[in-house]
């Protein structure tokens, strides 16, 4: 038998077919929250936490192979404004990772193919949160963004496909020039433009 | 705007790449040239968008589309902060980096652009002309004379950055390679030639000197010019390869000069074959390298000028001297030993003998045993005295090691730096610095032979090892089915040269003996003043330390010092006697300035010291040859009758 509990609150849940997965008591209880604007946002089994539970294969497991599960909720003004901070932080780190590259190609850095990689993948990253904040955001009719920010998507893909481009031709000038005055540019005006001052 | 913000401006295309030109002249004439007739298709520059220069090649960008002088600054920022004496640039781009070190103070540059497109659409279109002026920026299109400019100027105790722009090491990969190798090889060449200067230059005027005993009745290979027009000449060197093809030799005995490097005769005589000549010109006597039987006196010996006397004194048929001019004593004195002929050295016997080769007039010079390489397992032919050499190649380190165990007991081991020649199948092949020092000599001996439209013909028909550009690369059979037919009567044509051989001129040699006699009884006195001078500063630091009055007392030293140097500059000689000592002053001033200053005056004051002590040894030593030379030579000048032996029998 699995005690689960969430908030601290023990709740009942009766798992009679013994095939209740993690994912599927998350979604049955997040049935429940909604109508609370609440979400599921921590996870802890017999004791281990989870971030990123939801896309972890522990999702799939079935609870009967725990003693204990934890669930925390928040609100979904909380998760929106923790994922919106986080989305913030990183492009700062995209930055930081962009000035690094630029240095690296210029002057004939060794690291220059993992920073790459480690910006694209950022910034698609980003891009799908953006999307994934602003669409749940409208759902919810809460305002994450200054602005739409779907009005910078095909700059930011534009962007990614020209350093793909110059790292297969291995132009590493261009490379470095759609980094340094193209993305560079555009990750500044977004974290500008689109983020809330936090202050106010 | 300073000068590097000014480009990109528009100017008359035919204006700046002739200005470009005639800045250009000076150091890099062919270069000069070559772009004056370049008929070939430009590259399209474009305008950056701060409007500046930068271009496309192979579907790159070799400067930044945005702001290419802000890239460009990055960059030679990057490469000041490590403080290179020398820094060479793979790729001129639009010059934006060879005018910012120019504006940073940074004078000592060679600049190596691969394509002849880039740079005449950049020499036409940015003005550079001001910094190729530079007494110290040299600019080229071919490794040769890029490399020539690092052995020529470059100190060998200078350090040296190669850097290249990421689309210039992307895009001309080989190019790039070939250049780094050569110029590395190049560099280690250079700081080699300082050490082998420096441990040898004495020993050299030491055996010059006396070699006067022998210099009278030893004409000089110059004696021999045009003597055998048309004729095809063999040189033989000592390379692994020679085991392969040397025994074909036999064949020609007769109908080509022969003539061997001093290491290549007994393995030749081991397969059958007796050269007409060897040649040598080793500083210390080497019996090993002789038979010391009769069979040494069907050869003539060639000996360059500062061999040892030991040599000289060898029972051979006959014996010819060659002079250097890399030494003063023999650039003043070789006329007056009848000679008109400086032999281009490359640093072996074997690079002598092809410019001897093509002095005598020999059509085709005809290398074997030339490998300039190690070969499987060996250093050299077998039969020779480093037959008992075992070579080791660890080619993932880039080191070699040689361990030896000569019959005469002998041992021992050197390491080596590998260097890299490209083979004769274009492969490269693992090299060591002196080897690689003559294939650079041969490389720029073809060019030269070339540019000057030489007819004779140089053929390579080594069978292994380097590959040496502006030679025909034949087999050895070929070459002597091709060129090698009619009989010779070679000891006939030296007889009759000989007998034509310009008089000595003892009384020139004379007075110019003693002008660097007394020269140097001037160096012994100041470096005896210096000397006191250095024991009463000594003295006195021990008695009160470092006093202000003690500081001064060193510009007494500067002061004797700057008239001894006055006094050698003048004299060639004497500047050249001086190098060792020069040198290890030198590297004193380079070295790191101690932190606490009694400490620096002490080591000052005991380099200064040990360097006059060694200039006065060496006036000790070598005034008494002086002394010997000029008493042989005014016997020679009093006496009628002996000067008349040395006069060629007409």
């Amino acid at each position: 038998m699995t005690d689960i509990y969430l908030d601290d609150s023990k709740v009942e849940f009766e798992d009679t077919e013994h095939d209740t997965t993690v994912e599927k008591l998350v979604f049955v209880l997040e049935e429940q929250l909604r109508e609370h604007r609440r979400f599921i946002c921590a996870l802890s089994l017999d004791g281990d936490e989870f971030d990123s539970w939801r896309d972890d294969p522990v999702s799939k497991r079935l609870i009967l192979e725990f003693n204990e599960l934890k669930l925390t909720s928040a609100t979904v003004e909380r998760i929106v404004l923790e994922g919106v901070d986080v989305l913030e932080n990183y492009l700062r780190v995209v930055l930081e990772n962009i000035d690094k590259c630029v240095d690296g190609v210029r002057l004939g850095g060794a690291s220059v193919d993992v920073s790459v990689v480690v910006i694209v993948d950022g910034m698609t990253e980003i891009v799908k949160t953006m999307h994934e904040l602003f669409s749940g955001g409208k759902k919810f009719d809460i305002s994450i963004f200054r602005q739409d920010p779907s009005a910078y998507y095909k700059s930011i893909l534009d962007c990614l496909e020209t350093v793909k481009e110059a790292r297969d031709s291995t132009d590493n000038v261009l490379l470095a020039d759609v980094l340094e005055y193209e993305l560079k540019p555009l990750v500044e005006e977004i974290l500008k433009s689109l983020f809330f001052d936090k202050s106010s | 705007m300073s000068d590097s913000e000014n480009m990109g401006q528009a100017g008359c295309a035919s204006g700046i790449l002739e200005r470009n030109i005639s800045a250009l002249e000076k150091k890099s004439a062919e270069l000069a040239g070559d772009l004056r007739e370049y008929e070939g298709a430009d590259v399209e520059l474009l305008r950056a968008r701060n409007g500046l220069y930068t271009f496309k090649y192979d579907g790159r960008f070799f400067h930044s589309s945005y702001d290419p002088l802000k890239e460009a600054t990055g960059q030679v920022d990057d490469i000041l902060v490590k403080k290179p004496d020398w820094v060479v640039l793979f790729g001129l781009g639009c010059g934006y980096h060879i005018k910012l070190f120019i504006e940073k103070g940074h004078e000592k540059l060679i600049v190596f652009e691969p394509k002849m497109d880039i740079l005449h659409s950049v020499l036409s279109a940015v003005d550079l002309s001001e910094e190729l002026s530079g007494g110290s920026v040299f600019l080229f299109n071919d490794t040769l004379s890029a490399t020539h400019c690092i052995r020529d100027y470059v100190d060998g105790m200078d350090s040296l950055l190669s850097y290249q722009p990421g689309p210039y090491r992307t895009t001309f990969q080989k190019e790039f390679s070939d250049f780094t190798n050569k110029v590395q090889n190049a560099y280690t060449t250079t700081q080699v030639a300082i050490k082998t200067n420096i441990d040898s230059r004495l020993p050299w005027i030491e055996n010059y000197l006396e070699n006067f005993n022998y210099f009278p009745e030893t004409p000089s290979i110059d004696v021999l010019r045009g003597r055998f027009k048309g004729k095809p000449m063999v040189v033989v060197g000592a390379g692994p390869s020679l085991n392969k093809n040397g025994h074909l030799l036999k064949e020609i005995k007769g109908k080509a000069v022969i003539i061997a490097a001093i290491t290549a005769y007994k393995p030749l005589l081991r397969l059958g074959v007796v050269p007409d000549f060897v040649i040598g010109g080793e500083r210390i006597d080497m019996p090993e390298y002789f038979t010391n039987s009769d069979t040494d006196k069907e050869v003539h010996l060639i000996l360059a000028e500062v061999a040892s006397p030991k040599l000289f004194e060898r029972k051979m048929k006959s014996k010819f001297t060659f002079f250097n001019a890399f030494s003063n004593l023999s650039t003043e004195q070789a006329q007056m030993w009848g000679c008109r002929y400086f032999a281009s050295i490359g640093g072996s016997v074997t690079t002598s003998a092809l410019d001897m080769g093509i002095m005598f007039g020999c059509d085709p010079v005809i290398f074997v045993g030339q490998d300039l390489a190690f070969g499987d397992g060996e250093t050299h032919v077998s039969g020779g005295v480093y037959e008992g050499q075992q070579l080791t190649i660890d080619s993932k380190n880039g080191t070699g090691r040689i361990d030896w165990d000569y019959a005469d007991g002998r041992t021992g081991r050197v390491d080596y730096t590998i260097l890299w020649l490209k083979g004769l199948n274009g492969s490269p092949v693992a090299s060591k610095f002196d080897w690689v020092t003559f294939h650079q000599w041969f490389e720029t001996y073809m060019h030269y032979m070339k540019k000057e439209d030489m007819s004779q013909k140089v053929i390579n028909a080594t069978e292994g090892g380097a590959y040496i550009d502006g030679m025909e690369h034949i087999s050895l059979e070929e070459a002597i089915k091709r060129h090698v037919h009619e009989d010779i009567y070679i000891d006939t044509v030296i007889e009759s040269a000989v007998s034509a051989r310009i008089p000595v001129d003892f009384k020139a040699l004379g007075k110019s003996l003693v002008q660097m006699r007394d020269g140097l009884v001037y160096i012994r006195k100041q470096a005896v003043k210096i000397f006191k001078e250095v024991e009463k500063i000594r003295a006195s630091f021990k008695l009160l330390g470092l006093t202000p009055e003690l500081v001064k007392n060193v510009k007494k030293i500067e002061a004797l010092e700057k008239s001894l140097f006055d006094m050698t500059r003048k004299t060639p000689f004497l500047w050249e006697a001086l190098t060792a000592y020069t040198h290890q002053l030198k590297e004193q001033l380079r070295e790191e300035v101690s932190e606490s200053q009694e400490e620096q005056f002490k080591v000052d004051v005991e380099t200064i010291e040990k360097t006059y002590t060694e200039v006065g040894e060496m006036t000790k030593k070598l005034l008494p040859l002086f002394d010997s030379a000029i008493n042989m030579v005014e016997s020679r000048v009093v006496e009628p009758k002996s000067l008349q032996q040395s006069e060629p029998v007409r």
